[in-house]
């Protein structure tokens, strides 16, 4: 008689432990689940400028972001993981290169939603320099030469430069982390050519004239885009409020500083002239 | 026919020499478990178009005959030797082939032959002041405390450099390490940031360490150096040697020095610079700084 009252109660714990168990159990699944399913990801990779402050980059973004909703900033640190990672997405936003977005557009299904802007303007202007006026411009043929940009990069934009004078595969490129390092490598003699942008130069020239006296400007690119914040197809329309929110950092004391990070002081939409130069 | 097999034979040598000739370089890490060295290594192999023999002097218990026997055996045409210790091995037993070293401090020490090539560890001071700049503009009047032992030459040549950028050096010798923190105390009314560099006649343990920056923070002169560790002391601003470049640099020296090509200097100094700015530090003593740097910051500090 006693078991048989006993009995019951243990089925009914045992059967409330078994719900407690698969509650948990389902609620770890949607914990493990859910921040990747709901988060709207937004992915960064240059290969114009050697940025390696990932970790900054990322708390300094994160903390921004997570202001507005749930979004995460994802920086990369190679082309190769980036596209990877990126092929397929829809729930996501692209910050890249224009050089790199030019490349990828069409495979990738990207469409640009804004231009980065520095000092008021979305183009910039790729400067082969050199240290000393004896330099010509057969130097790129033996002489080392300083870049921020990816390998690939700095041998298409400089090819591009050199208008098929030389072959992009003799080049004999250094990648240094910041664009003012790859003067200063020539201006302080750890190279004698450096691809770098006329908004650097001009930069430098004010913090230290004499070093930049002693360089000289051997070739002028064609102006580019900066970076470009892009959209893969099938972005659904309800995500674009974080569009809005990178497109407005600048509006915000705090956000305009984090996207300095990038190097950048803003972002601006895109005109017909700037999608026709981005998707030629 | 007989012209037939010599040219076969020809082909055979040809390619049995071609082997041989193709150039062999070897890897020394004096400690693969030390980041900046490991950081170094990869950057090295992933510059150089061929493969590299490896050799992590921390990984197994080498004895000095062991590495004797492995630097005979494989007998490379260059060695790229990461720290001290692994310079020092490799020019005591091969010291006829070309070595290149980096990641040593203070390499004029080092026992040096007409094989020998580098990358110092030590940023060019106008490289540093003109970052100290770019990121401080307003900041004209930096105080650095030295030996004349060790520094003489070196501040004048960055009094020199700071000038041209319109920034005044103002160096104080410190003749023995008691003088430090009174030769401190003299130099911070004049002074708005304290250039800390490497001397040991300044800075000859870590209490005069903490004193130092103990001063500087009561009288809220930020400190600019040259090591990511000075951060945790408190540091505002610290420009030091990316370690990544190091290694790619090391390996465009290797490539010049096997290919024959000019080398201009020897012992190169850093091309690559890696910045932490400290911001707690920054706001806390009122300092402005050029919020359009941070895109050359590489670790800010909040």
């Amino acid at each position: 008689m006693v078991m048989n009252d006993v009995e019951p109660k243990i089925t009914r714990f045992s059967g409330v432990l078994l719900f407690i168990a698969a509650f948990l159990l389902l609620t770890a699944i949607f914990n493990v689940l859910s921040p990747a399913a709901d988060k709207t990801m937004i992915y960064f990779y240059s290969s114009e400028t050697n940025i390696n402050n990932f970790k900054s980059l990322k708390m300094e973004f994160d903390q921004y972001l997570s202001k507005f909703g749930p979004y995460e900033f994802q920086p990369f640190k190679g082309r190769e993981a980036f596209e990877k990672h990126v092929k397929g997405r829809k729930n996501c936003l692209l910050v890249m290169s224009s050089w790199h977005y030019r490349h990828i557009y069409k495979e990738y299904s990207l469409t640009p939603a804004a231009a980065g802007v520095r000092n008021g303007k979305k183009y910039q202007k790729r400067l082969l320099v050199a240290g000393g006026a004896a330099l010509g411009i057969d130097a790129v043929k033996t002489e080392r030469i300083a870049s921020s940009s990816s390998i690939d990069h700095t041998g298409s934009v400089l090819k591009g430069m050199l208008k098929g004078k030389f072959k992009a595969n003799i080049l004999r490129i250094l990648t240094v982390p910041k664009d003012i390092d790859a003067l200063m490598s020539v201006g302080f003699g750890m190279s004698n050519l450096a691809l770098t942008t006329k908004n650097s130069l001009d930069e430098l020239t004010i913090v230290n004239p004499v070093l930049c006296k002693k360089m000289k400007i051997l070739l002028e690119g064609d102006e580019t885009l900066l970076l470009i914040l892009a959209v893969p197809e099938g972005f659904e329309k309800a995500d674009h409020k974080v569009v809005s929110i990178i497109k407005d950092m600048a509006l915000n004391p705090d956000g305009k500083r984090k996207i300095r990070m990038l190097g950048l002081d803003g972002w601006q939409a895109l005109d017909p002239s700037d999608m026709a130069q981005l998707e030629s | 026919m007989k012209v037939f097999r010599y040219t076969i034979l020809l082909c055979v040598l040809m390619l049995l020499f071609g082997a041989d000739m193709k150039t062999k370089i070897m890897l020394i890490n004096s400690s693969g478990t030390v980041e900046k060295y490991s950081v170094a290594q990869e950057e090295f192999k992933n510059a150089i178009p061929q493969p590299v023999i490896e050799i992590d002097l921390s990984k197994e218990k080498w004895k000095l005959s062991d590495i004797e026997d492995r630097l005979y055996d494989e007998y490379p045409d260059l060695i790229y030797c990461i720290g001290t210790k692994a310079y020092l091995i490799a020019n005591k037993y091969v010291s006829e082939k070309k070595i290149i070293f980096s990641s040593i401090i203070n390499w004029r020490r080092l026992p040096l032959t007409k094989n020998t090539y580098g990358v110092s560890n030590e940023l060019h001071p106008g490289f540093q002041i003109t970052l100290f700049r770019y990121i401080f503009p307003k900041v004209s009047k930096i105080g650095v405390l030295y030996s004349e032992e060790y520094n003489g030459q070196w501040i004048r040549k960055a009094k020199q450099d700071a000038a041209e950028m319109g920034v005044e050096i103002i160096g104080k010798a410190v003749g023995k390490s008691r003088f430090t923190l009174p030769t401190l105390k003299a130099l911070l009314p004049e002074i708005e940031a304290l250039w800390l560099i490497s001397d040991p006649v300044v800075i000859p343990e870590k209490q005069t360490l903490l004193e130092l920056f103990a001063e500087s923070d009561a009288q809220k002169v930020p400190i600019f150096s040259y090591h990511p560790t000075f951060t945790e002391y408190g540091a505002a601003l610290v420009v030091s040697v990316d370690n990544p470049t190091t290694g790619r640099q090391a390996a465009a020296i290797a490539m010049d020095v096997l290919n024959n090509a000019k080398v201009k200097e020897k012992v190169e100094l850093p091309a690559g610079s890696h910045i932490i700015l400290n911001l707690k530090k920054v706001k806390a003593y009122g300092l402005q700084y050029k919020e359009m740097a941070l895109g050359s910051v590489n670790q800010l500090i909040e």
